[in-house]
């Protein structure tokens, strides 16, 4: 199978490797506790986080509206597979899926820039592929 | 499971003891387990909610999403009658627990109630009334992806009571609130807690 290689995803190969670390993926709702488990390595990763707590993560924590939780693996495996620039068209445009749930545009906050909204798709990427390629089943 | 349960039990009970007797005992025992208290008040509670939280979901998103935002073949507005409109999910959830209430009160049997709330009301009629109303609604706001529950006592009757959050899942949710004219807060944001769905059974105790 193939994931997508980004910055973030060979950061946490990385680290992954080196601390050995273990997660516990049961609990999926509140973000809270995910950044003890999910290990933030670049400045750059921690202000997309940053984008991600205060936009995305009101619906994305919880399944709100039925946004795929980055948490559950099955909500993000077929994600992780279509384009990049794919998932970031979705993100600034908004998009319905397949039944009729709704992704607002730009999370529902005009203010952001495109540089802000890709920023939050790629913690969002890194954080549902560490859970993918850390899920113990 | 326990249709498969039943299911087993009546192939048993057809292979190794024909007859009569047999089909009236397994009869009187299924009669039993539908009068057998086996259900806690929060199951049930947790099972209604989940009910009428999927169909307002439904109807949310292959109604409104589907016709109204994204097909734009029809509106979604509070004025639905003079504007022709589909209903707005809160007023289709508001006119099923208000025909839930009628229908309950013919039926004896059937006791429980429920209502779409907020400490933040559009419609003074959904304010809280009770302790544990305001309690629950408050803490669900506070304690996100978490629901509420108490015990609390009415006119000599205990209740069990629930709380779940209802949450802006659109950016029309926050801005419809924020706009109205009678809406006591302004500042709702899609993705905040901007309710809650109150459940109320009464328990023998
Ligand atoms: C109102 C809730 C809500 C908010 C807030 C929200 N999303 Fe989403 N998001 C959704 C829903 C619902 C979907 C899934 C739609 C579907 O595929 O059924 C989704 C899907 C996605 C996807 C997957 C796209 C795809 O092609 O599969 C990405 C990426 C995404 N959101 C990014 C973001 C980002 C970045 C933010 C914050 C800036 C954000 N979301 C905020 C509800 C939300
Ligand atoms: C176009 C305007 C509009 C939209 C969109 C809208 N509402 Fe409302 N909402 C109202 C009105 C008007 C009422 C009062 C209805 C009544 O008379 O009970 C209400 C009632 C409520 C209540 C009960 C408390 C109160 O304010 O009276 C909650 C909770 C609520 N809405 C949540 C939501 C959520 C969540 C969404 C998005 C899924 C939403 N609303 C979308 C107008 C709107």
């Amino acid at each position: 199978m193939f994931y997508r290689v980004t910055r973030q995803t060979i950061l946490i190969g990385l680290t992954l490797l080196s601390l050995g670390v273990s997660v516990k993926a049961e609990d999926n709702t509140a973000e809270d506790d995910t950044a003890e488990e999910f290990p933030l390595i670049a400045d750059e990763l921690g202000e997309s986080r940053k984008v991600w707590l205060q936009n995305c993560q009101t619906c994305h924590a919880y399944g709100i509206a039925g946004a795929p939780i980055p948490k559950i693996p099955s909500q993000w495996e077929e994600r992780l597979q279509s384009p990049l620039s794919q998932l970031y068209q979705h993100a600034i445009e908004g998009f319905y899926g397949e039944s009729d749930t709704h992704m607002p545009a730009r999370g529902g906050n005009p203010a952001l820039s495109d540089a802000e909204v890709t920023a939050a798709v790629d913690y969002m990427v890194a954080l549902a592929t560490y859970y993918l390629l850390t899920k113990k089943d | 499971m326990k249709l498969n349960a039943l299911l087993n039990v009546k192939s048993l009970v057809g292979v190794s003891v024909l007859g009569l007797g047999s089909a009236f005992a397994l009869t009187a025992w299924s009669q039993d387990a539908g009068e057998t208290p086996s259900i806690t008040p929060r199951s049930m509670a947790d099972a209604l909610h989940m009910v009428m939280d999927s169909d307002r979901a439904v109807y949310t998103r292959r109604i409104v999403n589907r016709l109204a935002a994204k097909d734009k073949v029809i509106t979604a507005s509070e004025h639905f009658e003079d504007e022709k409109a589909l209903v707005l999910p809160a007023q289709m959830f508001r006119f099923g627990a208000e025909m839930v209430a009628e229908r309950a009160e013919a039926n004896p049997d059937v006791n429980f109630s429920y209502s779409l709330q907020s400490i933040w009301p559009i419609n003074k009629q959904n304010a809280p009334q009770t302790e544990a109303e305001k309690a629950g609604l408050q803490f669900v706001a506070d304690n996100k992806g978490q629901n509420y529950y108490a015990n609390e006592e009415l006119g000599g009757v205990n209740y069990f009571t629930a709380v779940y959050a209802d949450t802006a899942v659109a950016p029309v949710c926050a801005s419809c609130h924020n706009d109205h004219k009678d809406s006591p807060r302004t500042d709702f944001k899609i993705g905040d807690v901007m309710g809650g769905v109150v459940i109320r059974i009464p328990i023998e105790q």
